[in-house]
């Protein structure tokens, strides 16, 4: 419990019924605060080495680029993540009030060609476009009524198929 | 990320190690950046110890390997466990850095 007057934690989990749900400050530093509770999540899910690294790369850039480029510098504005497994897939769905972003909308990630030429921005969105079997991105409503971004990213429990290497 | 330098076989190999994360990376860029940016020949990095890639370190990688083709270096990585090895190849790392499986594979590399 945080003292009279010092600030909230970086990150609040709270275990559901299977699910892990995360709420996350505006602050870089929430993710390494959300890290042991995503360890635990992925070893009760008991998720092979490789998805749990999965997990981890998809959380760690959809959240830094939220704090970077969706929220505006020492807000209160806050991420609320929810992660659910089952013996097929595991679902992140992040919830954020920051500037409507829609990665979809974003052209497919292209090959580097050449160091010299490679470019080395928007590489973090590519890489959950290619790891994930299937991303959704809604604008809604939080509870307040206040409009939010929903991306809901899956993530099968073999390697990430084909179809969605493209996109 | 914590960082440690040596001489491998004439080359200097950077050893890297804990998470490549935006944490990690925001705390040793400089550090690696200052080591591997500047050589004129060839060094190799080991990643064996690293338990967590993110774009960030990839762009570090790029960056750096980048400036080190502009003044005659090379950047060879190596000794990646399976879980890096895979977000290495998702992200494309290995169309334009060297990689190699273990010390050995990059000191071949390196010598090219």
């Amino acid at each position: 419990m945080p003292l009279p007057g010092s600030d909230p934690p970086l990150c609040r989990a709270k275990y559901d019924d299977g699910s892990l749900q995360l709420a996350l400050r505006n602050a870089i530093g929430a993710i390494a605060a959300a890290q042991a509770a995503i360890e635990t999540f992925g070893a009760t899910a008991a998720m092979p080495a490789r998805l749990q690294n999965r997990v981890e790369v998809v959380f760690e850039e959809i959240v830094s680029n939220i704090i970077r480029h969706g929220f505006d510098h020492g807000t209160a504005q806050s991420i609320a993540v929810t992660m659910t497994a089952s013996p097929q897939r595991v679902t992140l769905c992040f919830e954020d009030d920051g500037r409507a972003f829609n990665p979809l909308t974003l052209p497919p990630p292209k090959t580097f060609g050449s160091l010299a030429t490679a470019k080395i921005g928007g590489l973090g969105v590519a890489t959950v476009r290619r790891l994930a079997a299937d991303i959704d991105y809604q604008r809604v409503n939080d509870a307040d009524g206040h409009a939010c971004n929903r991306l809901t990213v899956t993530l099968a429990r073999e390697p990430a198929p084909e179809t969605c290497a493209g996109r | 990320m914590q960082i440690d330098c040596s001489d491998v076989d004439g080359f200097q190999c950077i050893r890297l190690s804990g998470r490549l994360d935006t944490a990690g990376v925001g705390n040793g860029e400089l550090g690696f950046t200052a080591m591997a940016a500047t050589a004129s020949k060839p060094v190799i990095v080991d990643l064996g110890e690293v338990s967590f890639i993110a774009s960030l370190a990839v762009r570090m990688f790029i960056s750096t390997a980048r400036a080190a083709a502009r003044k005659g270096g090379k950047l060879v990585l190596f000794g990646a466990n399976a879980a890096v090895t895979e977000i290495i190849e998702t992200m494309g790392l290995d169309e334009i850095v060297a990689v190699a499986p273990d010390q050995a594979g990059a000191l071949a590399l390196a010598r090219e």
